[in-house]
């Protein structure tokens, strides 16, 4: 359930999915059908009101605040529609970001995202500002910041949704590569060609699972 | 960690620069405030303390039951501090000391000079630290004829104090003269002494001077103590209650210690306790301080927290990767204290600047110096602040949830908002009662200022007796009057601003014998009356032309009721034993501060007691007036005259509350402007978050007029509830402050209203700034930001 200040509405309702390790699942859906609450309750960003969340051989649903955050930690990775990069940090300072909250050393922490940033072909742009970058660049940098902590599940929403087709095609292709190294992702999306990329389609409407399309056989 | 918060505290400073430098200053402004007061507190509260043995010193005071109430004084017998020495064991060491008495004049061959000091007891120096450069200070004041000298007279005089110790040097005041030997020199009185004596001479000598005046009925010295470190003072003062009665029977005066340290903070008495005295500014003037900084910090917390929508991205993004709560608190803490951090540095540098005026306005000599204590108390102040204006933005920041920070759908709450406004009310009912303030302080001042004393303050003179012969007086009077430009002058017993020589000696027929009435004692000489320009309102002044008016007596009106005269004049009565005829009546005049009422007053015909010149001169050419009275007094006593003029005299009664008055018009105006700017970055910021709901309304026809009334709505409504708040407050305190005086101005409705409608006026004006900014942009503008 999902409680905005004028009603409360059930956003989602009876769902029963299985996420397996190393899947990439595309969830789709018209808006307002809880793709969003779904993946924010997997991305331990929400508990669910009801029902039981197993992530990593935890059940989560009841997990504090503070739990979640410190699960979350390494283990997810995010990346999101409008990018959401912090505006006063340079690219490298946001790529550093989630390796400061592991505590990482300095060296270390250094060469981590100098290596992730030159694979995101990037790197050249390390000491500029967000404002400074492209769409495809700015998304670059949030995908860099997603995987430099070599998170297991990474959680995308609409990843695409603010980019052309060339720089929108290009960000597909990294999540595929990244899946094909083993990252488990998840997807919302509303276009049915991103979708394409997933081994998996769940389609969701008012709050409930309506299909789901297996694209291709998922091997673990 | 760190430094990943501090890069980002610079940058988040350097981004929203209106805001920063809104809250850098406001801070600064308050710090520079808390530690100006501060250093003067400091300084107060350490003002007659600087003694080895402060703990043990302590003051004997006398409770004098008259028919008037209970006066409380400093003043006891003078044999009262030998008689404690010897008779309570609790009591280490005692000295007796003559009050303070400036204008004595000294004189060294040629050159002549007057000092202010005291007499004392050897032990004196036992008790007290003076600080002894030359002589041997186990013996300063072993002999009756010995003299110590401070540094700068002992220069002035000798040349240097080596050269002073062993020389023999005259002095005289009043009818008294002797001459006296140097016995020591001591380093000169720093600021934090009240008295600060030139000169030290014999207590054995000054009660010689009171010949018969030594006795337990007389008051006339003061007594020190060092107690025992055992000792218990409320027995110790129940025992020595009655210390004076034992000794003089029929005596309504008791007595009781007063820890020395305390006698310059706690200086008012009421029924024979103290009740305050500059304490209360000292209290005063560090609420308004904190208050001051209080609304510096208020400033801090709301811009913070307004301006936290444009951060929710960073805190959602953050919270995702795994920051927790606590970091992130941490994160808003490091951004409070390198923000108060920097304004701590811009207070610093801003109290140095406004030392010297700070030190002119106070009368004091503070400085800055940079010691372990002084660091390690900014450094409180400091972290204090960073909390106090830190907290509430670090809590209300970091306790958001990723998922509502990143629909962005935060809306501010309820109770959030009624914090916000409740801190802008907070502030404006602390800037008026300020202002009411300032304005009752002020209004109260003019009032005293054209208050009828009963006598023409203006263009009078008075002069320094000391030096002039007593028996040359009335040819030396007569020669001034003959000068150009003085149209009066005759001499009196003591100055009339704070008269205090009174005595309970006058007696009637008819009066009962166990009712004991105060009255003051003034001296004067022919002429005083009209010079001074009292009011006879009946009988007639003294005068040459009758003979014998030294058994003659004049009356003010309160000493005839005091008596229950119906028609004085031509009545007799008695003074210590001779029977004086009364030959007029004057209307009441004021020799003390308006706090108090017209006390009654005689004035007897004694020219031989001249401690004062008064002389009347005409409004033109005062300089040549003055220059020729001057010529006149050099070749009468060979020095410069040593004079004041009678209204200066009489505002220095006031001088602390004309300081408690200039300061808190600096400290309120301080108030009143870190408020606005806290209203100026709250409008700034109002206007902006509605500039899209500001440009849909243009669109739609709205008028500049009616914007400017949307956005000032809000926040004239904060000030009328301050209003409402402050006014019964500001009234309550202006009154109590009102009834410590005995003439009172009113406290006119228009000083409420007004003051409030001047807060307004300055707050819509700040908040109009902004809304006129916000209407009258295109709003092409600010629909195309969406």
């Amino acid at each position: 359930m999902y409680a905005t200040e004028e009603v409360e509405t059930t956003a989602l309702d009876s769902i029963q999915i299985e996420i397996k390790k190393g899947e990439f699942v595309a969830i789709m859906g018209p808006s307002g059908c809880g793709k969003s609450t779904l993946l924010n309750i997997l991305g331990l960003l929400d508990n669910p009101d009801d029902g039981e969340y197993h992530f990593l051989d935890h059940e989560v649903a009841k997990f504090s605040e503070r739990q979640r955050s410190s699960l979350r930690k390494g283990n997810i990775g995010f990346v999101f529609q409008s990018f959401n990069l912090i505006d006063e940090l340079t690219v490298f300072e946001n790529v550093e970001l989630p390796l400061l909250y592991l505590k990482v050393p300095t060296e270390e922490r250094k060469q981590k995202v100098e290596e992730v940033l030159t694979r995101m072909n990037i790197m050249h742009r390390r000491n500029h500002f967000p404002q400074q970058l492209s769409g495809g660049q700015q998304q670059r940098v949030a995908i860099a910041r997603a995987i430099v902590a070599k998170p297991s599940v990474i959680l995308a929403d609409e990843p695409t949704g603010n980019l052309d087709s060339t720089n929108g095609e290009e960000v597909m292709r990294l999540l595929e590569e990244l899946n094909n190294e083993g990252t488990t992702i998840v997807m919302v999306t509303h276009s049915p060609h991103d979708a394409n990329y997933a081994h998996r389609i769940i389609n969701l409407f008012d709050g409930k699972v309506v299909t789901e399309n297996i694209r291709e056989q998922f091997h673990v | 960690m760190l430094r990943h918060q501090l890069t980002l505290a610079f940058r988040s400073f350097m981004k929203f620069k209106k805001i920063f430098a809104i809250n850098l200053f406001g801070l600064a402004i308050g710090l520079t405030t808390v530690i100006l007061v501060m250093m003067w507190v400091k300084d107060e509260l350490n003002i007659s303390r600087n003694h080895e043995k402060i703990d043990r010193i302590y003051a004997v005071m006398t409770n004098h039951d008259n028919s008037g109430g209970i006066v409380t004084i400093g003043i006891t017998p003078g044999e009262m501090a030998e008689a404690m020495k010897v008779e309570l064991p609790q009591v280490e060491l005692s000295a007796g000391t003559s009050p303070f008495i400036e204008g004595v004049n000294f004189e060294n061959l040629d050159t002549k000079l007057t000092g202010d000091g005291l007499f004392v007891d050897q032990d004196y120096f036992n008790i007290f630290d003076v600080d002894f450069i030359e002589g041997n200070k186990a013996q300063i004041m072993t002999g009756i004829n010995s003299v110590a000298l401070s540094e700068t007279m002992a220069t002035k005089l000798f040349g240097s104090p080596a050269a002073a110790l062993g020389k023999s040097l005259k002095w005289q005041a009043f009818d008294f003269a002797n001459e006296v030997e140097v016995t020591g020199v001591y380093r000169d009185f720093g600021a934090m002494e009240v008295d600060q004596a030139d000169y030290f001479l014999s207590f054995s000598y000054f009660k010689q001077m009171l010949g018969e005046g030594v006795h337990w009925g007389n008051f006339n010295a003061s007594t020190y103590l060092l107690l025992r470190p055992e000792t218990d003072i409320p027995s110790f003062n129940i025992q020595i209650a009655d210390f004076i009665k034992n000794k003089d029977e029929g005596s309504n005066v008791s007595a009781f210690v007063q820890p020395f340290g305390d006698t310059y903070l706690y200086g008012t008495y009421e029924d024979g306790k103290v009740i305050g005295g500059r304490i209360s500014y000292v209290k005063l003037f560090s609420a308004i301080a904190i208050f001051i900084l209080i609304i510096a910090c208020i400033n801090f917390m709301n811009l913070t927290t307004a301006r936290s929508m444009s951060r929710l991205k960073e805190i959602g993004v953050k919270k995702s990767m795994g920051a927790s709560r606590g970091g992130l608190f941490g994160q808003f803490m490091v951004e409070s204290l390198l923000l108060t951090f920097f304004a701590l540095v811009l207070a610093i540098i801003a109290t140095f600047i406004l030392q010297p005026f700070f030190n002119q306005v106070t009368s004091k000599t503070l400085s800055m110096s940079f010691q372990p204590e002084l660091i390690l108390i900014l450094l409180g102040i400091w972290l204090l602040t960073s909390f106090l204006a830190g907290i509430y933005p670090a809590v209300y920041l970091s306790k958001f949830k990723p998922v509502q920070v990143m629909k962005s759908n935060i809306k501010g709450s309820f109770g959030e908002l009624l914090a916000r406004k409740g801190l802008v009310v907070f502030q404006f009912a602390i800037s008026l009662l300020l202002i009411i303030g300032i304005s009752v302080i002020g209004k109260q001042m003019s009032f005293i200022q054209n208050q009828n004393l009963g006598y023409n303050q203006s263009q009078l003179l008075q002069i320094n007796a000391s030096g002039v012969n007593p028996n040359q007086l009335d040819s030396f009077l007569a020669e001034l009057r003959k000068s150009p430009g003085v149209e009066n002058a005759s001499s009196l017993s003591h100055p009339l601003v704070g008269l205090n020589s009174s005595t309970i000696g006058l007696t009637w027929e008819g009066k009962n014998p166990d009712e004991q009435v105060k009255f003051e004692n003034v001296s004067v000489n022919i002429g005083l009356i009209e010079t001074m320009g009292f009011e006879v309102a009946d009988g007639r002044a003294f005068s040459a032309d009758f003979g014998d008016e030294e058994s003659k007596i004049i009356l003010n009106e309160a000493a005839v009721r005091a008596i229950g005269f119906d028609d004085p004049v031509g009545k007799i009565v008695n003074l210590w034993g001779d029977d004086k005829e009364v030959i007029a009546v004057v209307k009441d005049f004021n020799f003390e501060s308006l706090k108090e009422t017209v006390k009654p007053a005689f004035l007897k015909y004694d020219p031989g007691f001249a401690q004062k010149i008064m002389v009347r001169i005409g409004a033109q050419n005062q300089q040549e007036t003055l220059a020729s009275i001057d010529a006149l007094f050099i070749k009468q006593t060979a020095q410069a005259m040593d004079y004041s003029f009678m209204d200066a005299d009489y505002q220095t009664l006031y001088a602390s509350e004309q300081r408690v008055s200039k300061l808190a018009k600096y400290f309120g105006l301080m108030a009143i402007f870190l408020s606005c700017l806290g209203l100026f970055g709250l409008a700034a910021f109002t206007a902006e978050k509605r500039k899209k709901e500001i440009g849909v309304r243009k669109v739609m026809g709205a008028t500049t007029f009616s914007i400017l009334t949307l956005v000032s709505k809000d926040f004239v409504q904060l000030i009328l509830v301050s209003i409402i708040i402050a006014v019964p407050l500001a009234w309550y305190f202006a009154n109590n402050w009102l009834q410590t005086y005995a003439y009172q101005t009113s406290l006119s409705w228009w000083i409420f209203a007004g003051s409030g409608l001047i807060l307004m006026m300055i707050a819509v004006l700040t908040v109009g700034f902004q809304a006129f900014k916000a209407a009258s942009d295109n709003p092409v503008n600010s629909l195309k930001s969406e």
